[in-house]
């Protein structure tokens, strides 16, 4: 008897925890507590039955047990009503942002690329936007009436210097600083004196990459910038190295991928052709380990050189350079 | 450089379709732009002006009847070159001109038009899009205009680097895909033997200065009869895209095309004392060039001169007095060699560079300086009649290196895979080197055509050229102990921008130029900029010496996009012209926004540099012109400056176009530099409880808080925090005095403080502060 009274107490107890609303609340209590049909009104009902030893003990065990259902259903039903109360919000309503801030696409990029390389060993350095002559010219193998020197395309400055046309200047205050091994990237402003338009803005930004010591070759190049563009877009992008010229490497390359939105098919954005020019890249020529001192005999690398811009307008599609410097906030907050 | 397929196919057999030639001759880095048809016209037949009449309704406009072989029609035409009885092309109703644009019947203001009369450019064909083009008078009237020109074909437009000058001719296309195979080129005749005659008297040639002018050789040709070309000169001349002129000048233009040599042709009857004066141009000297134009010359630019006055530019254009005209019946032929320098310093100078100057610009060829003028010679001989006089010349052709060393095992060393040293020898050979192999090494001979070769590396070029770049091996480099990593400055460039963006910042980017009117209406001074000496308009005239003014004009520009509130920074570079020039990185922001105001201004900056822990700094006041005088602070550090912050003047908002107050900040990111914290160091937590204390005092309104901050400080022992939490003026504060709060926080490193001795400390504390600042507890 004891026995059923305590099963059935933990039955109730367990049925008052799984009810969800007020409604099946008021069943449980008809079922165990109800006038005429709960099942512990019956066995309260039932006592005047048992022997009359008996009746104290067990009467106390029902009414004990009455009473603590009577409990439970009370505490139930105000957690029922408090759960109610509080389901009351319209989570559609708008969320409450913390302010928070974005990175330039430019900057962002750029640090996507100083990723890949410091994965490969590279060290990330910078140098000034005003340069001479020498640093961004003549170190460079290109001496005045070089064909490839063109100052035309040159914003000069007060006192003869001039705003760099590519970060290629730091590779030389690198080397002449430092021997080698040398591993390094160099992000960074530049500046040509270009007429503005959908793809040409007077600033962009270059990121120039340098590596030399005493077997450093072109297929540890084409390694290293295989590695960049699989990490950069994706593993099924090719690469497809060509012949080239830049006065500071020798053999030098133009490096195209394969479309990135065509996939090499022939679409708008690669003019039908499949490839994109991205990066011009080579042998450092021994003229210009002459002008840090280096012995071209000894030691051997390669440089490479990217427009940040193109980079990060095909990640991006995006097709007007001067939307990056517009600063439009409806245009940096999409990155 | 553009060069027709047909004609590659003339000096050298190959088997590659156009589309598979532009891909070879890409992968050798002869990069191909484009293909294109020429020529290729449906429904433009050949017609002949019969008559013009006035358009009844428009006055530019006539109507003309053109007699196109079986019938003749009547279109509308504007051009104002047309005259009766010359032949014009004629695109009938469904030809398709250049742009993919069909010709359709059309009504003009009333009258009909079942075609139109084209010009070169509409054809395509050409440039010329002032009038129709005029055709060769002896064309079948009604003929398909390809058919009667011969005119289709297929153009390759390639890209030719500047090392490259043997390759902007077609010969020297042909050569490199010659080599592919190793196949024999079939050059024209420039045999003039036996074809000259009489007497090199009739002209003198003097160089005066050979540094610039090495070699210079000309040729009078008597009794020439000067007019159009004959048609396949004409089309070659398109294709090469130029414009054809006469038989003499398109003769030249093509030779040039052809074999890379620039030549010129004067009328000799025009120069003055029958002489040639290669020489310096004075002082003063002026000259009227074909274009035209009138310059004004120096003495770095180098002259070709009769004995009265100069008849061209070396190397670059012709003058307009000696020019071949018409009438023309002698002409003198000049081929000569110039320096590249020279002609660089001249083609800069006078702003012209032309087909001529940018190939002296890359050396032209020395053996083929007399070749040119020979072939040039018989073209003319064959085309516009004339006896050829012989050869005249001062001078001698420069003598290019001709031979350097190549170590085979230096090739694989470069380039990280091995290429045998038979596939080496055969590269080498197709393309005209001659090979001697020593002990250890090859003595290369270097052909006259290819002066951007005299070194090993070159050659070492040459071979990865021919055998592919897309064959060599891939690898990585292994380390060798090289520095890696970030500098420390480009980590606390990371750590600015991280900061900035998570305190609600948008990172922009602008160009440094400025314009004058920037800096007045920023109020800067303009003592220390930059000039920039060649702009390319006003707004470029100098650099930056600060960043807010392009951060007011980006914030100025978003408002006019209805955007209202913002937050944005700049870290860039700022330049200033002490003593020659200085650049320095700074770190700029902006902020418009409801609710903002000096102090929350003043929490961005000291959350900037807490980021990049910089502590114990300090603010004073700072004179900043474009700043408000109220609201404006210095940030400083050990006495050194590190930055501004405060709101924009009021005037300085309104010229912006910008709303008051605007807040800015600047900092010098080279001093924060030598401040930020680069190692960090984990302390131990506290083992013992603390104790708080608030202490509400009265002080006179002048005295700064932070100076009753320090007094505190100085006078606790065991306090580990002091901050100010409230701030009061009004009712139950006298006027001219205010309310401080500010919660202490004590605690001893080794046990748990009792209240007793707290007491005693605060109770010293109140006395200081008493006696040094006048402070009362406020009651």
């Amino acid at each position: 008897m004891r026995q059923e009274l305590e099963k059935l107490g933990d039955e109730a107890k367990e049925k008052i925890l799984q009810v969800k609303d007020e409604k099946s609340l008021e069943k449980v209590r008809i079922e165990f507590l109800g006038r005429k049909q709960g099942r512990i009104t019956k066995v309260l009902r039932s006592i005047k039955n048992l022997p009359s030893k008996d009746r104290p003990l067990i009467g106390g065990l029902v009414n004990q047990l009455k009473e603590e259902i009577e409990k439970e259903l009370k505490e139930r039903k105000k957690s029922i009503e408090k759960e109610e109360r509080e389901e009351y919000i319209d989570i559609t309503l708008p969320g409450k942002k913390p302010l928070v801030g974005k990175l330039h696409p430019i900057t962002q990029t750029i640090e996507e690329i100083k990723r890949i390389f410091m994965g490969l060993g590279f060290r990330v350095v910078r140098g000034p936007e005003a340069e001479t002559e020498y640093y961004n010219f003549e170190a460079l193998n290109m001496p005045r009436y070089h064909p490839a020197r063109d100052e035309q395309d040159s914003f000069y400055l007060d006192n003869n210097y001039l705003l760099r046309t590519h970060t290629s200047p730091v590779q030389i205050k690198i080397m002449e600083k430092e021997s080698p091994p040398i591993r390094i990237i160099a992000p960074g402003k530049c500046y040509r004196r270009d007429a503005v338009d959908a793809s040409h803005f007077t600033m962009f930004h270059h990121v120039e990459g340098l590596a030399v010591d005493k077997k450093i070759t072109f297929s540890d190049l084409k390694g290293s910038l295989t590695y960049f563009v699989h990490q950069m877009f994706d593993k099924e992008t090719k690469l497809r190295f060509r012949p080239s010229f830049f006065p500071f490497t020798e053999p030098s390359a133009e490096v195209d991928i394969s479309c990135i939105m065509c996939k090499g098919s022939g679409c708008r954005v690669c003019s039908g052709k499949g490839w994109l020019e991205i990066l011009g890249a080579g042998m450092v020529d021994p003229e210009v380990f002459k002008k840090v001192n280096y012995d071209p005999e000894k030691y051997q690398g390669f440089a490479f050189g990217m427009g940040v811009e193109r980079i990060c307008m095909l990640k991006y599609g995006i097709d007007d350079i001067r939307l990056f410097f517009q600063n439009d906030l409806r245009f940096l907050r999409q990155f | 450089m553009r060069v027709s397929y047909n004609q590659l196919k003339e000096i050298v057999d190959f088997s590659f379709s156009p589309q598979e030639l532009a891909e070879r001759l890409t992968n050798l880095g002869l990069e191909v732009r484009g293909t294109e048809y020429f020529g290729k016209l449906e429904k433009v037949v050949v017609g002949k002006i019969l008559s013009i009449q006035n358009h009844p309704n428009a006055d530019r406009i006539k109507i003309v009847k053109v007699d196109i072989g079986r019938r003749s029609i009547s279109v509308v035409c504007g051009a104002p070159n047309i005259r009766e009885g010359i032949l014009v092309p004629v695109a009938l109703e469904g030809a398709r001109l250049r742009g993919g644009i069909r010709v359709r019947k059309v009504k003009v203001r009333g009258v009909n038009s079942p075609g139109m009369l084209c010009s070169e450019d509409e054809l395509g064909l050409g440039k010329d899009q002032s009038g129709i083009m005029a055709l060769p008078s002896h064309l079948s009237l009604g003929m398909g205009l390809s058919k009667a020109l011969e005119l289709e074909d297929i153009i390759l437009d390639l890209e030719i680097t500047p090392n490259r000058g043997d390759c902007l001719s077609v010969i020297g296309i042909a050569r490199e895909i010659a080599a592919l195979r190793g196949k024999d080129l079939h050059l024209p005749s420039w045999k003039v033997k036996g074809k000259e005659r009489g007497t090199t008297e009739q002209i003198q040639i003097e160089i005066k200065d050979p540094e610039l002018c090495p070699y210079y050789s000309a040729r009078l040709i008597r009794g020439v009869k000067v007019g159009p070309s004959p048609l396949w000169l004409w089309r070659k001349i398109l294709i090469s895209g130029g414009k054809p002129i006469n038989n003499i000048v398109d003769i030249t233009n093509y030779v040039l095309w052809e074999m890379g040599q620039p030549l010129h042709a004067f009328d000799y009857r025009l120069l003055r004392g029958k002489r040639i004066i290669v020489r310096r141009a004075k002082k003063n000297e002026s000259l009227i060039a074909l274009d035209g134009i009138k310059r004004e010359l120096d003495e770095d630019i180098l002259l070709i001169a009769d004995s009265a006055r100069p008849i061209a530019l070396a190397g670059v254009m012709g003058e307009e007095d000696s020019q071949v005209r018409a009438h023309t019946e002698d002409i003198l032929l000049e081929s000569a060699y110039f320096d590249p320098l020279s002609i660089q310093r001249t083609s800069r100078r006078t702003g012209l560079s032309t087909e001529s100057s940018c190939r002296f610009e890359r050396r032209v060829d020395p053996l083929g300086v007399k070749k040119a003028l020979d072939r040039a010679s018989l073209l003319i001989q064959a085309i516009a009649g004339g006896e050829l006089e012989r050869r005249v010349e001062a001078g001698k052709l420069p003598k290019e290196k001709k031979w350097t060393i190549l170590r085979p095992s230096r090739v694989a060393r470069i380039l990280g895979s091995r290429i045998a040293p038979s596939r080496i020898r055969t590269i080498l050979e197709r393309l005209w080197f001659e090979i001697e192999e020593r002990e250890k090494d090859w003595k290369i001979s270097i052909p006259s055509f290819r002066p951007d070769i005299s070194r090993e590396i070159d050659l070492i070029e040459e071979i990865v050229r021919f055998y592919g770049y897309n064959r060599l091996k891939i690898s990585l480099p292994s380390l060798g102990g090289e520095e890696t990593g970030e500098d420390s400055e480009e980590q606390d460039r990371e750590t600015v921008r991280e900061v900035l963006k998570g305190l609600g910042f948008y990172e922009v980017i602008a160009s440094p130029f400025s314009g004058e009117d920037v800096f007045k209406k920023a109020n800067l001074s303009p003592g220390e900029r930059i000039r920039v000496r060649n702009p390319l308009s006003s707004e470029q005239e100098f650099l930056t010496t600060h960043l807010f003014p392009h951060l007011l004009k980006v914030a100025s520009y978003n408002l006019a996009q209805s955007i209202e509130q913002l937050r944005i920074f700049e870290l860039a570079d700022v330049f200033q012209k002490i003593p020659s020039l200085k650049e320095t990185p700074w770190v700029a922001g902006l902020i418009l926004e409801k609710n903002f105001d000096f102090f929350s201004l003043k929490g961005i900056v000291e959350s900037l540099l807490e980021g990049l822990g910089i502590e114990g700094i300090e603010f004073s006041p700072s004179g900043h012109s474009y700043l408000s005088s109220k609201q404006r602070a210095s940030v400083k550090k050990e006495g050194v400056v590190l930055g501004i912050l405060g709101k924009l003047r009021e005037k300085v908002s309104k010229d912006f176009e910008l709303p008051s107050p605007t807040y800015l900040f600047e900092v010098d990111f080279s001093s924060l530099l030598s401040f930020s914290r680069k190692k960090k160091r984990f302390n131990p937590l506290p083992k013992f409880p603390s104790l708080r204390r608030d202490l509400a005092l009265v002080v006179k309104e002048k005295i700064p808080a932070e100076k009753v901050r320090e007094g505190i400080l100085r006078g606790g022992k065991w306090l580990e925090k002091v901050e100010l939490f409230d701030f009061y003026r009004g009712e139950g504060v006298s006027p001219g005095y205010k309310g401080l709060a500010f919660s202490l926080i004590f605690r001893a490193p080794d046990r748990t403080l009792r209240d007793e001795e707290v007491d005693k400390i605060q109770q010293n504390i109140v006395k200081l502060l008493e006696s040094e600042l006048g402070a009362k507890l406020r009651s």
